[in-house]
């Protein structure tokens, strides 16, 4: 029994829609939830393909996806750039002899 | 007094540092120096606390050298004292600007800055930006990006450095990284008004 049969039924199309939606969302929460482990090239390819295919038309996953990798790897430059040279090995190693060290 | 130590397996070096050969320590202040320097020097305020730390660090990992049961390896367990130590000294003292708290919510309309040629050209700009942003954050986020992203540790062995297990890790990781996706969203869309 229809709880209220004055109100039109849903067409074919609408239903569509909605299952299309809720699919979109699934794969959203789901794309977004594994982003990182994308950018790090951990996903299987199957999981990559998947993430990609959505990555494509989603208006937030799409450009995530682009700006994540771009940080990820300016923030490996910024470690690769070396910090001021300060000779720190020597003075641990004369602090380490004046206070820890057993005399020799 | 000990024979000269080749530049041989570090498991070496550090079983004769815990029977008490101070050269063989000295082998392994020389190799990892300058890597903690630099690793702490992102969680402190100045070069000089970063030298400070990484003295405290070796002071410590000394006299505890005994307690290493090598589960990990050693730079992991020498990483772990020195952002323990770095990390003492930030809760004393937060650094300016911290950001408050992590939050998940992307900033609406934020443009698409990977695309744009002009701003991806401003790399210096970029770097700026990026390093005031991983400095602004809480040490807890900060930790996971500078291991993982900055030096290059494996998951396995920053989540080890931190003591998390690797979801929580990756977790944590995650929201740094769009913690500071966000800042550069807001730089770039302040530089655009």
């Amino acid at each position: 029994m229809r709880l209220n049969p004055t109100r039109p039924r849903a067409g074919p199309r609408a239903v569509t829609g909605l299952v299309r939606s809720l699919r979109d969302k699934r794969e959203h929460r789901w794309s977004q939830r594994r982003m990182s482990d994308y950018i790090d090239g951990k996903l299987s390819s199957r999981a990559r393909r998947r993430l990609e295919a959505h990555a494509r038309l989603c208006p937030e996953c799409g450009p995530l996806r682009r700006s994540l990798t771009v940080l990820v790897w300016e923030l490996r430059e910024l470690g690769r750039a070396a910090p001021p040279a300060r000779a720190v090995a020597a003075r641990v190693i004369e602090r380490l002899r004046r206070e820890a060290f057993p005399p020799l | 007094m000990s024979a000269p130590i080749p530049k041989s397996d570090e498991t070496q070096l550090v079983q004769r540092s815990q029977a008490g050969d101070r050269l063989a320590f000295e082998e392994l202040v020389r190799r990892h120096a300058d890597r903690l320097y630099a690793v702490v020097l992102r969680f402190v305020a100045d070069a000089d606390e970063a030298e400070e730390v990484t003295q405290e660090a070796f002071l410590r990992a000394w006299r505890s050298i005994d307690r290493f049961e090598f589960r990990s390896r050693f730079f992991t367990w020498l990483y772990r004292i020195g952002i323990n130590e770095a990390k003492r000294r930030a809760e004393r003292r937060p650094p300016p600007g911290m950001v408050a708290s992590i939050e998940d919510a992307p900033i609406e309309d934020a443009p698409d800055w990977s695309e744009v040629p002009e701003f991806r050209a401003q790399q210096a700009h970029l770097r700026r930006v990026l390093e005031d942003a991983v400095r602004a954050l809480p040490i807890e986020y900060r930790a996971p990006l500078i291991l993982r992203d900055v030096e290059g540790l494996s998951t396995q062995e920053a989540a080890e450095v931190m003591e998390l297990r690797e979801a929580a890790f990756k977790s944590r990781l995650h929201r740094a990284r769009l913690a500071v996706r966000r800042a550069v969203d807001r730089y770039y869309l302040e530089g655009e008004r």
